[in-house]
């Protein structure tokens, strides 16, 4: 019988083991896999992920975070290089540095049938001071070819115990494994939240431990203290979290995405809350009244936005007298964007020089400019108060986090609305904001800890008119008159390109724009009357417009305006579609023929529309005597569309640039 | 002493100017074309000994809009050898008034490692300042100390375009008997002085005028001024140098920088040995090699005191297998020398602008490496970085220009190979089926050598995703494009690409009243058009040319006949010639044939015009439709 137990110990010790992936363990297949099984144009893959984070406690230090890597890597060809090359960001906060250690690799090969390896060695880690804020430790592998297989681990310890870097299941090459464990002390409760469009399912356990702490004690008998090591054993529980996932496809960027991350399988994982024994239980955000509430506390923040004195005086004096909101946020509004300039950091905190000396120098951060301008509406009177916002490039804040927020603009309530402010825009509007912020929801927060959603994507389309008159020569050119109206967020962004070049260069580039066009006359109104929709004047000629065949000429009749690309090529599509915001697209246009012609054939007028009202294409096109009408309209009534619209998407474009392309025909009399 | 000496003379320098730096004083002219006015520059350069340069600079530049910001120039770059002994800057508003003083621990320290380096040991200081009124104006000075005497600063009197200098002084000052050589270029059209006796130099620019950026002009530093200056007796990280001419600065190199670091171990030249046993022919020999130094090592860049001038050991590359452009040469030399073949290091200016090494003046300079081999008295060229160039394919990254070619006996002035216009060939094949509901569906063959295989050979490494981009691109103006199988054949050896390409789309050809109408050129359009450049003052300049060849056999619907074709065009200019023909060569067959031989050259500002004429026939050629009828 004796014999027989061992014999099964032996075998559920194996079964355990089986799919334990052991660093400098490589198969034979793995090193002569050339193809990925799944993506076969992979041009590497992570073949195993393994992440544990776990807590360590000392005397002295407290509190500590360890993770430990392991990763191993299949190149299948040369495309994949980039991948033998791995690089770990270190924080440095204050005195306190995340620090790397125990950096192992090894590099297999397959050669002449036999897996041979080389070992990472240390002139293959370099240790970069990129600032005062990050360090960097770039690990390269050796003896990297086609083929190879590198297995690399380290290890990384952390005093900022609070903050756990997230976890990533995506990239731009397959996963196919991927172990995470997190072993969280019962003093530490984190949140967790994951993202992306790939579930990823975590479980959660729990488990005793026992940790032994020395630790330093002052004997006070006698005539000398005396110190003495003594030590004495931690026992708390930990809740464990894991991950064990596979085949995770590759993610690849596509065009009118926004942020790519936002569809990145991820979990993060945020401190909630510490108990530790003898002190109270802390709270910290986890709730979006718990982001409010933390982000008041915070002295770069709260205190920040507390502060008026330094502006009441220059305040007092612009609006002395006002009596009406509108016309009081107006005028501080526009104080702030002609004193303030935006040195292009974000921040939804202010930095260490805050409020008072930006003011002073006229620049600052994004916190500072609308923390500033929030203050100066309440001064006033005016209900305002912080919104929250996570830029494009920060992400979509999913879960309430504080360290998700990356922005603030200014809200002003009024009865079911808020109007939005963001004075790091010169030319920007209320409810008229840069790109960057509209990105799905920003969380306004009271100061009495309340908070509420606000759409950040303007509901109205944002327009641009375009009224053409012109007169089609019979040698094929064109030449007229056009007028321009910018509205919303297309006034905003002409405004913005027209003060970063000067005249000449605009016109070169418009003119570039529109193939072989020379404009003259050039004229622009309400520049800077920002209430009012940018107006662009000017007079043009065209050689190129007109195809002459025979004796009949052929012509667009939108002339230039014409769309004659469908911005969607490919086949597929994976993420939404993002447009930044809604908008429309108008010309009116009226076109001359010349003389001695008559018009032969117009295209026909036509109606294409989006499901649920969400796009309509009109194009109505009349003629009368040697006049030609056109009548064009093509709007997007939302900003997002989901990727299952792709084809309905891609079939509006493609009937809206055929109509468009549709040429009507002269001929000679 | 030592010490003192200089820094008393930089304590003069800083009381000698104290100007008005109102935007007021700026002359008129500064203004045009400017986004920036520079309107002092200065730096004085004082070489105390062979490793020993003291350098101190004041830079005080008023910006005169948001673009301009990127002529403040309040940097310091720094190695460990270097050390910065002052640094400040002072801001002005408008009126000239200091509004604001940037200490030298205010400057944000970071490290500055070039984009492709994994790792060097360069660092920047620089301010972080955000201006709310334009103009207003930086006054930036920088005093520092460095042993490595090899980089005396070369002085450029205009910074780019869109900026102008009010005044520009530069001076250069031996201490130690050390002579030096000095060499200006463009002063001809500009309001530059000189003063120079045998152990210092100076130059002083006055009022020089914005220059404004026109397209396919040549490259700036041809016709804008500058000095480079350059030591016969000169340090760099730990080593001295000494040279006067390229011979000699090549000897320089080889001997101190290159010798020795051939070794390879007996295992890898027995390896390398075995690899060519059965080959005679040297440039078979050659591609072996190359081959094997392709498929086994890849570029990683890692710059590190001496280490960004001298390659790292052919043993320690052999181990890693990896290196920098340098290693990476060094090694397949090494590995060529092992089995009988000659080559030598080659130090260039590589990029897609062909910049020269200067055959006049010798001076540390170029930014890449590569290997020269010459067989049966001609050259070969390996690009030891890339996994995937052929043997000898110099692409637009090193092609025709002056390149420093290292020989144990010395250096030498060679010229890279310049691929003429017709050798930059491509040949598009194409059967096209239209049909009556208007698609069209068909096979393209597309054969490139030359540059325009450059633009090519990196297909075979393209995912899917990336080709099918790629293809929707470069026919864009095919709207519903599908794709069908796409199939590559890169021939190395011959230096050609073959693509071959399943194509199709709906909606090709547009109906108008019974009739059908097409543009008969479908796979190769040249539809570029320069922009339009007024008041031109500059030649025009075409690096590169080409050749293109067509042979389209276009099935026309069931049907319908041609109503219109075009009639035969030839375009025949300095700038190149352009024909096109169609014919109906069966019934329901038309063959359309282009040739299309753009030529590359320099011609006058007035012919920019005349070119871009000619680039907007071709395409309108191009896009010509012609119209078929019912039968």
């Amino acid at each position: 019988m004796k014999f027989k137990l061992f014999l099964l110990l032996l075998a559920s010790v194996h079964v355990i083991f089986a799919n334990e992936v052991k660093f400098g363990k490589v198969s034979k297949e793995e090193v002569s896999e050339t193809v990925h099984p799944i993506e076969a144009d992979a041009a590497a893959a992570i073949l195993y992920k393994k992440e544990w984070v776990y807590y360590e406690y000392n005397y002295e230090n407290g509190w500590s975070m360890t993770k430990e890597a392991h990763y191993r890597v299949k190149i299948y060809n040369k495309q994949g290089f980039d991948w033998a090359t791995l690089q770990v960001p270190l924080y440095v906060s204050g005195g306190d540095e995340e620090r790397i250690s125990g950096v192992k690799g090894v590099t297999f090969n397959l050669v002449d049938g036999k897996v041979v390896s080389e070992k990472l060695k240390k002139d293959g880690i370099f240790i970069e001071e990129v600032n005062k804020y990050r360090r960097k430790a770039s690990i390269t592998m050796p003896e990297v070819k086609e083929g190879s297989v590198l297995d690399i681990e380290y290890k990384v310890s952390s005093p900022l115990f609070w903050y756990m870097d997230d976890f990533w299941f995506q990239y731009d090459i397959p996963v196919n494994v991927v172990d995470i464990r997190l072993d969280i002390p019962q003093y530490f409760i984190f949140k967790k939240y994951s993202k992306g469009f790939y579930p990823i399912d975590v479980r959660e356990s729990r488990e005793n431990r026992s940790i032994n702490v020395s630790y330093r004690s002052q004997d006070q008998s006698g005539y000398m203290a005396r110190t003495s090591r003594k030590s004495g054993s931690l026992d708390f529980y930990e809740t464990v979290y894991q991950v064990n996932t596979q085949n995770l496809p590759s993610l690849k960027e596509e065009a009118f995405t926004n942020n790519i991350d936002n569809y990145r399988a991820a979990i993060k994982f945020e401190l909630a809350a510490t108990q530790f024994p003898n002190s109270p239980y802390k709270n910290y955000s986890l709730s979006w009244e718990g982001v409010a509430k933390s982000i008041y506390d915070f002295n770069s923040f709260g205190t920040e936005l507390d502060k008026t004195r330094y502006f009441e005086e220059d305040i007092d004096n612009l609006i002395a007298g006002k009596t009406d909101n509108m016309e009081k946020a107006m005028l501080i509004f526009e104080f702030v964007k002609s004193k303030m300039t935006w040195d292009d950091y974000s921040g939804a905190t202010c930095s260490e020089d805050g409020v008072k000396k930006a003011y002073k120098e006229g620049s600052g951060n994004v916190a500072e400019i609308n923390l500033m301008l929030t203050s100066m509406f309440r001064y006033a009177g005016l209900n305002a108060n912080p919104v929250l916002v996570s830029t494009r490039s920060n992400g979509i804040p999913l879960f309430p986090t504080t360290d998700g927020f990356n922005y603030v603009v200014s809200g002003i309530e009024v009865q079911d609305d808020v109007i939005l402010f963001d004075a790091t825009e010169k030319n920007s509007y209320p409810d008229v904001l840069p790109n960057r912020v509209l990105n799905w929801m920003g969380r306004l927060v009271r100061k009495d800890g309340s908070s509420s959603q606000v759409n950040l994507i303007p509901d109205q389309p944002s327009r641009e008119i375009h009224y053409l008159n012109a007169k089609i020569n019979e040698d094929g050119s064109v030449e007229g008159k056009s007028r321009t109206q910018y509205f919303n967020q297309f006034a905003l962004s002409t405004r913005g390109k027209l003060s970063k070049t000067d005249e000449e260069t605009y016109l070169e580039e418009m003119e570039n724009t529109h193939g072989e066009m020379e404009i003259s006359s050039y004229a622009l109104q309400n520049e800077k009357e920002l209430s009012k929709p940018l107006i662009e004047t000017c007079e043009f000629a065209n050689e190129g417009q007109c195809e002459i065949m025979g004796d009949k000429i052929y012509v667009k009749p939108m002339l230039f305006l014409a769309e004659t690309q469908n911005p969607f090529k490919m086949e597929k599509r994976e993420y939404p579609v993002d447009f930044i915001f809604p908008r429309q697209k108008k010309c009116m246009i009226g076109l001359t023929i010349p003389e001695g012609y008559k018009i032969e054939s117009l295209p026909e007028s036509s109606v294409v529309q989006l499901p649920e009202k969400l796009g309509t294409f009109s194009y109505q096109i009349v003629a009368q005597g040697s006049q030609v009408n056109v009548n064009v309209s093509m709007q997007l009534a939302s900003a997002i569309f989901p990727a299952n619209y792709y084809d309905i998407l891609k079939e509006y474009y493609k009937k809206m640039v055929e109509k468009e392309a549709e040429k009507m025909v002269l001929s000679k009399i | 002493m030592r010490v003192i000496v200089p820094l008393l003379l930089f304590l003069g320098l800083q009381f000698s100017f104290s100007q008005d730096y109102s935007y007021h004083n700026i002359p008129e002219e500064l203004l045009k074309n400017a986004d920036a006015v520079v309107r002092l520059d200065e730096m004085s350069i004082v070489v105390t000994a062979q490793d020993q340069m003291h350098i101190s600079s004041k830079r005080v530049v008023t910006v005169l809009n948001e673009q301009g910001n990127r002529y403040i120039h309040a940097f310091a770059f720094y190695d460990d050898n270097d050390k910065i002994n002052s640094l400040e800057a002072k801001i002005y508003n408008k009126q000239g008034e200091e509004v604001k003083k940037i200490k030298k621990r205010d400057f944000l320290d970071q490290s500055a490692v070039a984009g492709g380096t994994l790792y060097s040991d360069s660092r920047v200081l620089f301010m972080r300042y955000t201006s709310n009124e334009y103009p207003y104006t930086v006054e930036f000075t920088k005093t520092y100390t460095t042993p490595d005497t090899a980089f005396a600063p070369p002085w450029s009197f205009l910074d780019g375009y869109r900026v102008s200098v009010e005044k520009s002084k530069y001076s250069f000052k031996v201490e130690c008997g050390i002579p030096f050589r000095h060499k200006e270029s463009n002063f001809d059209a500009f309001p530059i002085e000189m003063d120079a006796t045998t152990n210092q130099v100076s130059y002083s620019g006055t009022n020089i005028k914005a220059l404004k950026r026109e397209p396919l002009s040549p490259p700036f530093a041809e016709f804008a001024p500058n000095v480079k200056i350059a030591l016969d007796r000169f340090h760099l990280e730990g080593v001295n140098g000494s040279a006067s001419n390229w011979k000699e600065f090549g000897k320089w190199i080889y001997d101190k920088l290159i010798l020795g670091r051939d070794q390879l171990a007996p295992e890898t030249i027995n390896k390398v040995r075995k690899l060519v046993k059965d080959i005679n022919d040297p440039y078979e020999k050659v591609r072996k090699i190359y081959e094997y130094v392709q498929d086994n090592t890849r570029y990683i860049s890692v710059q590190l005191g001496i280490g960004g001038w001298m390659p790292i050991s052919a043993e320690e590359v052999d181990r890693v297998k990896y290196g920098d452009c340098k290693g990476l040469s060094n090694y397949t030399m090494a590995l060529l020398n092992v089995v009988g073949i000659e080559s030598f290091y080659t130090v260039l200016h590589a990029g897609g602008q062909m910049r020269h090494m200067d055959p006049d003046f010798t001076s540390m300079e170029g930014n890449h490496a590569f290997l020269n081999v010459p067989i049966d008295g001609k050259d070969l060229w390996l690009e030891c970085t890339s996994q995937i160039t052929p043997v000898n394919h110099l692409g637009t990254f090193s092609d025709n220009r002056n390149v420093l070619k290292i020989t144990p006996n010395g250096g030498e002035i060679v010229k890279t190979h310049q691929y003429l216009d017709e050798e930059s060939y491509q040949h598009t094949k194409a059967e096209i089926f239209a049909s009556v509901n208007g698609s069209v569906k068909g096979n393209v063959e597309i054969l490139s050598k030359g540059i325009q295989y450059n633009q090519k050979f990196r297909h075979t490494i393209k995912s899917a995703l990336e080709k099918e981009e790629f293809y929707k691109d470069y026919w864009g103006y095919i709207n519903n494009l599908s794709l069908g199988e796409i199939t590559f054949k890169n021939d190395r050896e011959k230096i050609e690409f073959l693509e071959n390409v399943e194509i199709s789309a709906e909606g090709y050809l547009s109906e108008t009243d019974g009739k059908l109408l097409f543009s008969p050129n479908l796979v190769n359009r040249d539809l570029q058009v320069p922009e339009r450049s007024r008041n031109r003052k500059r030649d025009l300049l075409i690096s590169r040319g080409y050749l293109d060849e067509d042979e389209f056999v276009i099935h026309i619907p069931q049907g319908y006949k041609p109503e219109t074709l075009l009639p035969p065009t030839k375009l025949e200019t300095k700038f190149g010639s352009y024909e096109i023909s169609i014919e109906e060569t069966e019934q329901g067959i038309l063959v359309y044939k282009r040739r299309f031989l753009a030529k590359s050259g320099r011609y006058t500002k007035e012919d920019y015009k005349l070119y871009r004429d000619f680039r907007k026939q071709v395409a309108r050629y191009d896009n010509s439709r012609i119209i078929l009828t019912k039968i």
